[in-house]
C-alpha cells in the first residue's frame, strides 16, 4: 500500500484561506486520525484527498482510484432498506448474506426489512460506515463517523472498522482524542499543520 | 381529521343548499335545475341505453391520453433530466403546449385527425406539459449531497436513478397525476363536445345544451367529476403500490 503525500497543500473558499501550505504524508495501509477544531480544514482536506474538491496550489500524490468516503451526512436513500443502500454502491459483487452478516454483526440484525426512514441517527451512521467499508476501496476517508453515538457503540464501530479495513489506509476526523486513541495508529492536529 | 371532514360536509351542505336556493329563485329548469332535480336525474340515467358505452368510449379514451402522457413525460423527463440538450430540444414544444389555448387544438386536431383519436391525442397534449415539467423538477431537486456520494462511489446510471431519482420524484409524480387527471378529463370532454364526437360524454352535454335538458348537462357533470375522481385516486393508488415494490428491491 503506497503512501499518500500531500505537498504545500492551500484551498481557498473566497477571502477565506482554509489550508495554507499543508504538507503531510498518510502512511500506506496505517490508520490515520486528524483532530482539531472545527473550521481548521479538515473536511476540506479529506474532500480534496477523495477529488471532490480542487485545490488552489499544491499536490496530493498516492491516492487509489477507488475511495470510500463516510460523509459527515448519512447520504443514504430513505426510502430504501440498509442492504439497498450498501448495494447502491457495492452493485452486485457483494452478496446479500454478506452484507446482512455485515449489519448484523454492527447491530441491525433486527431492523434489515425496514426502509432507513425508519432507522434512528446512529442506526443510520452505522449503515453509511458499513457501506464505507464495503465498498472494499484501498484508502476509506471517515468524516467525523462517531459523531453523537454512546462509547460503547463507538467501541463496537471502530472494532468493525479496523477488523474489515486491515492493511487499508484509513484517514479519520474526530474532535475526541479518546477515539483517536482507541482507533490507533498515528494522530496528526492540524492546527498544527495549518499555520 | 375528523374535525375537518366535518367542517368540510358542513361547506359542501351549504354550498348544496345555495344551489337549491338560486334555482328556486331562478325557477326555470332549462337555466338551473335544482340539485334535487339532478340527484332524480342521475338515478335514472344509468339505467339508460348506452350509459355504460358511452362512459367507457369517454373513459378509455381520455385514460389513454393520460397513459401516453405519463409513459411520455417520464422518459422524455428522464432523458431531459439526463442530457441537458433534451431538455433545450423540447423546450419550445412544452412551452407551445401550455400556452396555446385548448380549443385552437381542438379545432386543429378536427382538421388532423379523426373523431376517435381526438380525445386521445388532446387528453395526451394537456396531460404531457404537467407530467413533464414536474418530473423533471423533481430530477432537478434531487439531493447534490446524495449524488456527489454516487459520483464518489462510482455509482451507475442506472442504479442513481432508481435508488436517488427515483425517490426524489415521487411526490412531484403523485402532484402531477393529481392536476394531470382532471386537466385530462376537463380537456378530453371538452374536445368531444367541441367535435361532437359520436358516442361520447360530450356529445350527451352537447345534446343537453341542444335540448335545453339542464339536469341532464348537470347529471353528466356530475359523473364526469365522479370518474375524474375515482381515475385520479387509482392512478395514486397504483403509483404507491409501484413505489413501494422499488423500495422493497
Amino acid at each position: 500500500m503506497t503512501d499518500i503525500k500531500v505537498d504545500g497543500l492551500t484551498k481557498r473558499f473566497g477571502e477565506k484561506t482554509v489550508l495554507k501550505d499543508v504538507s503531510l504524508t498518510f502512511r500506506g495501509g496505517e490508520i490515520t486520525c486528524i483532530k482539531g477544531p472545527s473550521g481548521c480544514g479538515k473536511t476540506t482536506l479529506l474532500r480534496i484527498l477523495a477529488g471532490l474538491e480542487t485545490e488552489d496550489s499544491g499536490s496530493v500524490l498516492g491516492v487509489p482510484e477507488k475511495v470510500g468516503f463516510v460523509f459527515q451526512e448519512d447520504r443514504l436513500s430513505e426510502d430504501f432498506s440498509a442492504v439497498s443502500n450498501i448495494r447502491l454502491v457495492t452493485g452486485k459483487t457483494l452478496p446479500k448474506s454478506t452484507i446482512e452478516s455485515h449489519l448484523k454483526e454492527i447491530g441491525l440484525g433486527n431492523d434489515l426489512a425496514k426502509p432507513v426512514r425508519e432507522y434512528s441517527g446512529g442506526m443510520k451512521r452505522r449503515v453509511a460506515i458499513v457501506r464505507g467499508v464495503l465498498y472494499g476501496a484501498d484508502l476509506l476517508i471517515m468524516d467525523e463517523p462517531f459523531k453523537g453515538l454512546d462509547t460503547e457503540l463507538k467501541r463496537t464501530i471502530m472494532d468493525y472498522v479496523k477488523k474489515y479495513t486491515a492493511r487499508k489506509t484509513v484517514i479519520c476526523v474526530t474532535h475526541e482524542p479518546e477515539e483517536a486513541r482507541y482507533m490507533g495508529g498515528i494522530l496528526i492536529d492540524m492546527e498544527d499543520l495549518n499555520k | 381529521m375528523k374535525r375537518s371532514l366535518i367542517h368540510k360536509s358542513g361547506a359542501v351542505l351549504l354550498a348544496l343548499a345555495l344551489w337549491q336556493g338560486i334555482s328556486m329563485l331562478v325557477n326555470m329548469d332549462i337555466l338551473l335545475a335544482s340539485p334535487l332535480k339532478v340527484i332524480k336525474r342521475l338515478a335514472t340515467i344509468w339505467t339508460e341505453k348506452g350509459f355504460v358505452s358511452t362512459v367507457l368510449f369517454s373513459l378509455m379514451r381520455i385514460t389513454c391520453g393520460f397513459l401516453i402522457a405519463l409513459a411520455l413525460g417520464i422518459i422524455l423527463a428522464v432523458l431531459a433530466g439526463r442530457f441537458s440538450i433534451v431538455e433545450t430540444l423540447l423546450w419550445p414544444y412544452v412551452v407551445t403546449i401550455k400556452s396555446v389555448p385548448v380549443a385552437s387544438f381542438i379545432i386543429l386536431c378536427l382538421i388532423w385527425f379523426s373523431f376517435n383519436q381526438l380525445t386521445v391525442f388532446i387528453a395526451f397534449l394537456i396531460a404531457f406539459p404537467v407530467i413533464y415539467s414536474n418530473v423533471l423538477q423533481g430530477i432537478k431537486s434531487a439531493d447534490p449531497n446524495m449524488l456527489e456520494m454516487a459520483r464518489l462511489y462510482d455509482v451507475s446510471w442506472g442504479r442513481r436513478l432508481l435508488y436517488i431519482y427515483v425517490p426524489n420524484i415521487k411526490p412531484y409524480l403523485i402532484s402531477a397525476c393529481s392536476v394531470a387527471v382532471g386537466m385530462a378529463w376537463k380537456a378530453g370532454v371538452a374536445a368531444e363536445v367541441i367535435g361532437v364526437v359520436n358516442g361520447s360524454i360530450g356529445e350527451k352535454l352537447y345534446n343537453a345544451k341542444i335540448y335545453f335538458q339542464n339536469a341532464d348537462l348537470l347529471a353528466w357533470t356530475v359523473i364526469i367529476i365522479l370518474l375524474s375522481v375515482v381515475i385520479e385516486k387509482l392512478f395514486v393508488f397504483i403509483l404507491k403500490k409501484i413505489y413501494e415494490g422499488v423500495e422493497k428491491l
